[in-house]
């Protein structure tokens, strides 16, 4: 009897985290499936022959994100339809694969099980990641034979910064932004502030965020000055590079091998974001999310905020009030980080279908579609001569804002790319948060997020 | 050459035919994972496809003891289960006596109790977030209201974790009354007469007979909740960022997750798998081998 309820007992027990094992494996067959999320394609699971002759038909799958509003993915669907239609031995299966996160999620887990998609657009800090992988391969045959320098010269260069490692290029920019300050002209006007005047240094915004904060009568504050969201690292870089002399600081070397979290110039930046809100009170203390910004200055609830570049069209859109873009208030020097995904295409796949590939990379980064994305997407157009169509002309005509981003880049500088990039990246963000609400101090949080870091990347030294 | 087959050998074959299914399910989707991942626990996976893994030893576990995250993470779990469950077991309890009654409404108000189990959780997390959103979030506005100093629940490492619990027992609260509605309802009205002619008060009912007869309900619900506690990690992913601010709500299956799927590091997300399995084994095997004996059956 009692052995017979031992046993029921463990079956029991084991049948209810049994569920829970099978998340240890990460090989995750299912997750590569394509269509397993809302892609619409119904052929996107039929492998394509890999014995392409002469005159065959060529398949490619390839994996993409989507970071902002939901019309892209037929965006999407529209442009590799349109491509097949011009090329019509190259049929293109996209595959919707989430959020960026989600992509690269899935993108990892399809190379470990060994089919990795043809291509894919995937988040451009994480070139090491594939370089680990011995995923991606190096496009300047590519580019020698089809567009040669003179193409890559049109990319803005703030772009590149993540695609070359030891000479080679390895993606070419898509789908990026920047961060931008976005402020209430009507605010300011109110507040007694010349609303073409936006802050354009840290003091000023201080002194603005003060005159624009509304305390209602028992104390509470109705109306924040300002809201910088800092529970993901992306714009604190940008506030790195502003404290710091030199004009080509990133928070990695080059190699990314090596760290700058625990410099007294990036302590000294979060000091300035915890007076913001611990001594000044001109914006909420804790850690605030990424998406509190945006929805408290869209609310009227804060008049300044900073975040992606591709807000814009949300936020003009959902705004009845007067909407200011300006660059990032400046330190030493301006300074925002660039974000988004570049096109990468993978190692392994057949030769015939990599030059197919990027073949429609060069379509699809063309400057008329650069700017037609740019503008249905708010992404920033990725190539100088975008910005000479007409296109493009009566668009910042006509949001006259959509210029900022663009401007602002001369002062980029780059997310987080080491190797092992999402441990690295968690340490950092630790850091920040820790800072954030208190539980340390500024120099003490980034001294342990570099010993951490420098932990983590020791493998690679 | 017997063409007789023995009954008792008929019952047998018969007897594993039956579990066969179960047996098929349990073997591949639970027993193979689960040794698959000890197995997983003592390798380190191959940066691709091509590259083998090795064989590391203990390495990955002192990887992760080590990790103060760890500790952090453990610390958040058992607080997270502890406070989680007996609540949401008194909740749910409470919640099941004041429906189970058959008065007017009362299925009406079951319907709207049980709701938030039927609604998609990332739907009603996102909600919850908007509803948490400092200064202009409905709960921000409440507290304004009240001259409260308002509180922004889930930026703040000390008030993060408990947010999260309150939208998980809002939900798991009704789930538990729902057990708890049959239990009571198969208990025999017989105890309630008998013991109202015996003239015994409103709280001994409960506590002889009604308590005593739903500790099945019970000991089920402890055994299910424990597991749902456990591999919570649905609310964490919509509500939070990465189990933030500063890893306060960073609970183990996110840490499992994000270890598996951000980091890549299969080896050391075996081995958090391992610990989760091990530590919920043994309060599986105290829960029935203890919680037995003071549970009654009826006849």
């Amino acid at each position: 009897m009692r052995k017979k309820r031992l046993i029921s007992a463990v079956l029991a027990g084991t049948m209810c985290i049994g569920l829970l094992a099978g998340c240890g494996q990460s090989t995750g067959q299912d997750s590569q499936a394509p269509g397993t999320s809302s892609a619409q394609s119904s052929q996107s699971d039929a492998p394509a022959d890999n014995e392409s002759g002469g005159g065959e038909k060529i398949e490619l799958t390839f994996f993409y994100p989507i970071g902002v509003g939901g019309a892209l993915a037929t965006l999407i669907e529209n442009l590799a339809a349109e491509f097949t239609k011009e090329n019509p031995d190259i049929i293109l299966n996209p595959v919707f694969a989430g959020n960026s996160t989600e992509t690269m999620t899935k993108t990892v887990s399809a190379l470990q099980g060994g089919t990795p998609p043809d291509f894919a657009i995937l988040p451009n800090p994480e070139l090491y990641s594939f370089l680990d992988m011995d995923a991606v391969i190096p496009l300047d045959d590519f580019i020698a034979a089809d567009g040669g320098q003179e193409y890559i010269d049109d990319f803005i260069p703030a772009f590149l910064e993540n695609s070359y490692y030891d000479g080679s290029i390895y993606s070419i920019p898509f789908q990026r932004s920047t961060v931008i300050m976005y402020y209430n002209k009507d605010h300011f006007k109110e507040a007694g502030l010349d609303p073409e005047k936006p802050p354009a240094n840290w003091d000023e915004l201080r002194d603005y965020a003060k005159k624009l904060t509304i305390t209602d009568g028992s104390g509470n504050i109705s109306r924040y000055g300002v809201m910088i969201p800092t529970d993901d690292p992306f714009i604190f870089y940008g506030f790195c590079r502003q404290n710091s002399a030199s004009p080509d600081s990133q928070i990695m070397s080059q190699d990314g091998k090596t760290v700058y979290f625990d410099t007294p110039e990036n302590a000294q930046a979060l000091q300035f974001l915890i007076d913001l809100s611990k001594t000044d009170k001109v914006m909420p203390e804790g850690s605030i999310k990424w998406g509190d910004g945006p929805s408290n200055f869209m609310a009227g609830a804060t008049s300044i905020t900073v975040t992606s570049s591709g807000s814009l069209t949300n936020i003009l859109d959902n705004t009845d009030f007067e909407v200011g873009t300006a660059y990032l208030p400046a330190g030493k020097q301006y300074g925002s980080a660039t974000g988004g995904a570049n096109l990468y295409i993978f190692k392994d796949v057949d030769p015939k279908k990599q030059e197919a590939a990027w073949k429609f990379i060069r379509w699809i980064t063309e400057p008329k579609r650069a700017a037609q994305w740019s503008i249905d997407t708010g992404y920033v157009a990725t190539r100088n001569s975008a910005y000479d169509t007409d296109l493009m002309k009566e668009y910042l005509e006509k949001v006259p804002q959509a210029v900022t981003a663009r401007e602002q880049l001369d002062y980029a500088c780059s997310e987080l790319r080491v190797h092992d990039n999402q441990r690295v990246l968690q340490a950092f963000k630790q850091a920040i948060d820790a800072a954030m609400t208190g539980a340390a101090s500024p120099e003490e949080a980034l001294k342990q997020a570099q010993a951490e870091a420098e932990s983590i990347l020791s493998s690679y030294q | 050459m017997k063409k007789h087959i023995s009954l008792k050998t008929k019952q047998t074959i018969q007897g594993w035919l039956l579990l066969l299914p179960s047996l098929v399910f349990l073997t591949g989707f639970t027993v193979f994972p689960i040794i698959r991942t000890f197995i997983q626990s003592f390798m380190k996976t191959g940066n691709n496809a091509k590259i083998p893994s090795r064989f590391v030893g203990l390495q990955n576990y002192t990887a992760v003891f080590k990790d103060p995250v760890f500790s952090v993470v453990m610390k958040n779990t058992l607080k997270f289960s502890l406070i989680v469950i007996p609540l949401g077991l008194i909740i749910g309890f409470l919640l099941a006596c004041l429906v189970s009654k058959n008065m007017p409404g009362a299925g009406i108000a079951r319907v709207l109790i049980f709701y938030p189990n039927v609604a998609p959780v990332v739907g009603f997390a996102t909600i919850w977030t908007f509803l948490f959103t400092p200064n202009i979030g409905v709960v921000s506005q409440v507290m304004k209201s009240l001259s409260m100093r308002p509180v922004d629940f889930l930026n703040n490492p000390k008030t993060a974790l408990y947010a999260i619990m309150a939208v998980y027992l809002w939900r798991e609260a009704s789930y538990m009354m729902v057990f708890y509605i049959s239990g009571l309802q198969n208990i025999s009205q017989e105890y309630y007469e008998a013991a109202r002619l015996d003239g015994a008060s409103a709280w001994d009912i409960m506590r002889s007979i009604t308590l005593p007869l739903v500790m099945p309900t019970t000991l089920f619900l402890l055994t299910i909740t424990m597991a749902d506690a456990f591999k919570m990690v649905d609310l964490i992913m919509v509500m939070t960022t990465k189990g933030g601010p500063n890893n306060s709500t960073n609970l183990l299956m996110n840490h499992i997750y994000q270890t598996a799927f951000s980091y890549w590091d299969t080896g050391q997300a075996s081995v958090l798998t391992i610990c989760m399995l091990g530590f919920m084994m043994v309060v599986a095997l105290v829960q029935f081998t203890t919680m037995d004996k003071r549970t009654y059956y009826e006849n």
